[in-house]
């Protein structure tokens, strides 16, 4: 189990975040960022002494230690969030950051509810992805989930990016989730990272979107 | 309809389907490459972020914000909600900074030196600056990525930006990891090492991964939470 499992997995995250589904109505949303009640030791005033290492949630699967839907569903809201953060991986978003979002398109509520049946399914949570019958939202619509490769290849996304997107998300989880959870849910997806970079970029360094080959960023 | 009309209309039909085929060919994965080659997609640059986009998303970004009002807001060089672009443009022709504008309201700068910033020497380059700005052209938005450090270096570094920041801000808010050379010296879980400052009006984020074949990365993120 080895960190480059980790990306993986968390790629299907972040790819998954950058669009994900062809969408009718919904009006889904997350609360409660993974952040809250977060614990840490305390820490000289140098801030070099800091703390290590969270212990993993009890449960017999990863999806009950990563809490269940609910608990997974914050964990992606705080993801998203930090992507957006940044300002070069916020420039995939630019369909969820429209007003409004263009047809066709998902919203960032929609992106984030198909991530977290992504991320439930592969934890071993009652789930398929892409989910039969598309996602019903809480205001009862219902929208549809589509697959990596339809998702991510027209975002051209690099290897630059990806792992821009894998450290933020990795950053954002490690605080909450025990590093054990954290390499099993790389394992458990290893191998999408192949379908979410356009190959062409895959040696490139981090890019906003649209990318290009030389390395560059399209005037 | 008249034998030559029919026959123009084929031919305008056939040209039709032959450039709708051969733009669609261009977008197949196998040849993606050559597209881009020829300059990428004219429509993509119909879906680069405008500054009011990227406001939204900083937005959405903030509500991680917390509820105490920054006692400093340190951003490198520069000054949140009030350095501008002109005056980043004009930082970089100064320093001779390799920066570029993808879209209107971003700024990316590649491989920028410690002195650039007014950064000590030891603490190496910078591999990938990029700063955002809002509907003023003011600075609001700021993050560097350092990438392929030694973990000693990555080590040194992080805990150097942290050590500077609590000095100036405190506790972090939220903390994991160590960053301790032996922890970024192992690729996975164990070498991610992250402090996050949380305030009403400034959010601040030091972080460390290893990915592996590209060894130990260091981001740092400062952003205004002011509306």
């Amino acid at each position: 189990m080895n960190f480059k499992r980790l990306v993986f997995g968390l790629s299907v995250t972040i790819g998954s975040v950058a669009s994900a589904g062809a969408c009718s109505n919904s009006s889904s949303s997350g609360t409660s960022p993974v952040d809250a009640g977060l614990d840490s030791a305390t820490t000289g005033d140098t801030g070099t002494s800091l703390d290590s290492g969270v212990a993993c949630n009890p449960g017999a699967t990863l999806y009950d230690r990563l809490g269940g839907y609910a608990g997974i569903h914050a964990a992606i809201v705080a993801i998203v969030g930090q992507e957006l953060a940044n300002p070069e991986i916020a420039s995939y978003f630019f369909n969820q950051v429209a007003s409004p979002v263009p047809a066709g398109h998902p919203t960032a509520d929609q992106i984030e509810d198909c991530f977290t049946v992504l991320l439930a399914s592969a934890a071993g949570g009652p789930y398929t992805y892409p989910p039969d019958g598309g996602v019903t939202t809480d205001a009862g619509g219902t929208f549809l989930c589509r697959d990596m490769a339809t998702i991510h290849q027209p975002l051209l996304i690099s290897g630059g990016s990806f792992d821009e997107f894998v450290s933020i998300a990795a950053a954002t989880l490690a605080p909450t989730v025990c590093a054990t959870d954290l390499a099993t849910i790389g394992s458990v997806l290893e191998g999408t990272k192949t379908t979410i970079v356009f190959a062409p970029l895959a040696d490139a360094g981090l890019q906003s979107f649209p990318g290009t080959v030389d390395g560059g960023t399209e005037q | 309809m008249a034998p030559s009309s029919k026959r123009r209309l084929g031919i305008a039909a056939g040209a039709l389907l032959g450039v709708t085929a051969a733009i669609g060919a261009l977008h197949a994965p196998f040849a993606r490459s050559l597209l881009m080659r020829l300059g990428g997609c004219p429509l993509a640059g119909a879906s680069k972020m405008t500054p009011v986009e990227m406001e939204r998303a900083r937005h959405i970004a903030a509500e991680a914000r917390g509820t105490e009002s920054a006692p400093a807001r340190p951003a490198l060089l520069f000054v949140l909600d009030s350095s501008t672009l002109a005056d980043v443009h004009a930082w970089a022709a100064r320093t001779h900074a390799d920066c570029e504008d993808p879209h209107p309201g971003l700024v990316l700068c590649k491989n920028v030196t410690p002195e650039a910033l007014g950064l000590d020497p030891a603490v190496g380059s910078i591999d990938t600056l990029a700063l955002g700005f809002d509907t003023q052209s003011r600075l609001v938005n700021e993050s560097t990525l350092r990438e392929h450090l030694s973990a000693e270096r990555a080590s040194r570094t992080a805990r150097g930006i942290v050590a500077s920041l609590q000095s100036k801000l405190g506790p972090a808010e939220r903390r994991s990891g160590t960053f301790d050379t032996a922890a970024l010296a192992r690729p996975g879980a164990a070498g991610i090492s992250t402090a996050a400052f949380r305030f009403s009006d400034y959010l601040a984020d030091v972080s460390t991964t290893n990915l592996g074949p590209t060894g130990p990365l260091l981001r740092e993120h400062y952003m205004s939470a002011r509306d």
